[in-house]
């Protein structure tokens, strides 16, 4: 039994009178790399945003890196997440290089352990064209570059990616995600599964607001389901054997 | 600390690039210039209430400082909306210093653009009228008016975590250039009475007929810094609970 690295607990949201969630039960063990859909696709969304401690549930509580959300001041905690979402966050006036060094400074590392960190991420995610220049010169695709270089800067234990990259070449978008090391635990949240092939090795569907299922990604192979959401639903109809549960955090 | 700090210089270098820092300072700036301007002789000036030209260097401070509450209301707003302000929470920087580093950087740009245009109505105003010679009784008004724009900026601030940017601002503005203005032009007498946190400006305006004008404006000081420090509190409580 793989102990969980992210752990949700009848998570509720409402949003202008509509549940988005409703008490929704997670369990991602470490490791795993899970393909969040929903319908409505927004709900994917907003559980990823309350993981990354942007918006405040309704009810309910969370784990993350084994430990219960609440402190947003701990920073040795916070370097241990990672968020990506769509949205570039950060102001466009940065260059990928004050971007970097930004989200270093804040995540206390020394100027020579910053400088080291750069460097790889420079290399790694093809930064080196336009490094100083404002990212709002770079379009779209170099601004997502430097999102996922910011968020993977501090070697996050946890990664929450909420449709991310959609701007790159699906090849080199791909390359991007498939993120390194065997005990980190990504969630990704998708608008297009079909487009996650590869990436992933586990499926959740929230439908209505509930977690449907949350599943191998071998168990829609088996049954010759497709990566989709049609796909994953059909699945949570057949009711499959149970993804192996996850220690609690 | 360190991170408070970090906040207000990316919240002046946004400000800056986005040409908000001009406005600011230049808003306050131009406040000054009609009472610097205008010979306080001029007939129709005379026959008018605003006989003084302090009173017209009021009147523009209050529209210019319920401007900069509006300012700083839309900008918090905008920060959440955009992802700014989720982008730094998400990297270990509190809520309440995002939120202060915003007041710090809004109070910087007022102290800097109320210098200048109280240094030009004292030149041109208030140090020759023979009945305002000492520094003082002008310069404890001014204190109490930038102490009244960080209330005005603290409310903004306020609404900024509550609504979206149009709104927000444009709330500020009406409600803390309204209140502002109603101080200064004695529509309602308690509101322009030491303490209340708009006698700063009320007794910039009449200042020639105050009679304890330095003890007076430093109350009102202490009012509205303790308006600005209520107003934080709140607006540290609803940025809590907002969404980024």
């Amino acid at each position: 039994m793989r102990p969980a690295a992210v752990v949700t607990t009848g998570l509720r949201l409402s949003a202008r009178g509509t549940r988005v969630l409703d008490g929704v039960d997670l369990r991602v063990p470490v490791g795993a790399r899970l393909l969040l859909v929903s319908e409505p696709d927004d709900a994917a969304s907003l559980l990823l945003r309350i993981l990354a401690g942007l918006v405040r549930p309704s009810a309910g509580s969370f784990d993350l890196a084994g430990v219960p959300h609440a402190n947003d001041a701990d920073a040795g905690w916070r370097r241990r997440i990672g968020y990506v979402s769509g949205e570039r966050g950060f102001y466009p006036w940065l260059s990928p290089r004050e971007v970097l060094d930004l989200a270093g400074r804040l995540a206390d590392y020394d100027r020579a352990e910053r400088g080291r960190r750069i460097d790889a991420a420079v290399e790694l995610y093809r930064l080196g064209p336009g490094l100083d220049k404002p990212v709002s010169r770079g379009g779209p695709a170099l601004a997502q570059r430097v999102s996922l270089a910011a968020a993977m800067l501090t070697d996050p234990e946890v990664l929450l990616l909420d449709d991310p990259l959609r701007s790159l070449e699906p090849a080199e978008r791909a390359r991007l995600l498939d993120v390194p090391g065997d005990r980190r635990t990504v969630v990704l949240a998708s608008r297009y599964p079909a487009s996650e092939e590869g990436l992933v090795n586990e499926v959740a569907l929230l439908l209505n607001g509930r977690l449907s299922i949350h599943a191998r990604r071998e168990d829609l192979a088996e049954r010759g389901l497709p990566l989709t959401l049609r796909g994953i639903a059909s699945l949570a109809v057949m009711r499959p054997p149970a993804v192996p549960r996850a220690a609690g955090a | 600390m360190r991170r408070f700090g970090t906040v207000a210089g990316l919240a002046l270098r946004e400000l800056w690039i986005s040409f908000r820092l001009l406005l600011v300072v230049g808003v306050l700036i131009v406040a000054a210039v009609p009472s610097a301007m205008l010979p306080h002789t001029t007939p129709a000036l005379a026959t008018t209430p605003l006989e003084s030209p302090l009173e017209w260097f009021a009147i523009g401070l209050a529209l210019a400082l319920g401007v900069v509450g509006g300012m700083a209301a839309s900008a918090l707003s905008l920060e959440r909306r955009r992802g700014s302000a989720g982008w730094l929470v998400i990297r270990a920087v509190p809520r309440r210093v995002v939120l202060l580093g915003w007041f710090a950087a809004f109070v910087l740009l007022l102290v800097v653009g109320l210098l200048p245009g109280a240094m030009l109505v004292w030149l041109t105003v208030a140090a020759p009228a023979s009945d305002v010679g000492d520094a003082w009784p002008f310069l404890a008004p001014v204190i109490g008016a930038c102490a009244a724009g960080a209330a005005a900026v603290a409310i903004g601030l306020l609404l900024g975590a509550l609504l979206t940017p149009w709104p927000a601002g444009l709330l500020t503005v009406l409600v803390t250039a309204g209140l502002l203005l109603v101080a200064v032009l004695g529509l309602a007498p308690q509101l322009a009475a030491a303490p209340a946190p708009g006698a700063g400006l009320a007794i910039l305006g009449d200042l020639p007929n105050q009679a304890r004008p330095v003890a007076d404006a430093l109350r009102a000081s202490g009012s509205s810094l303790v308006v600005a420090a209520v107003a934080l509190v709140l607006a540290i409580a609803a940025l809590g609970r907002a969404d980024l």
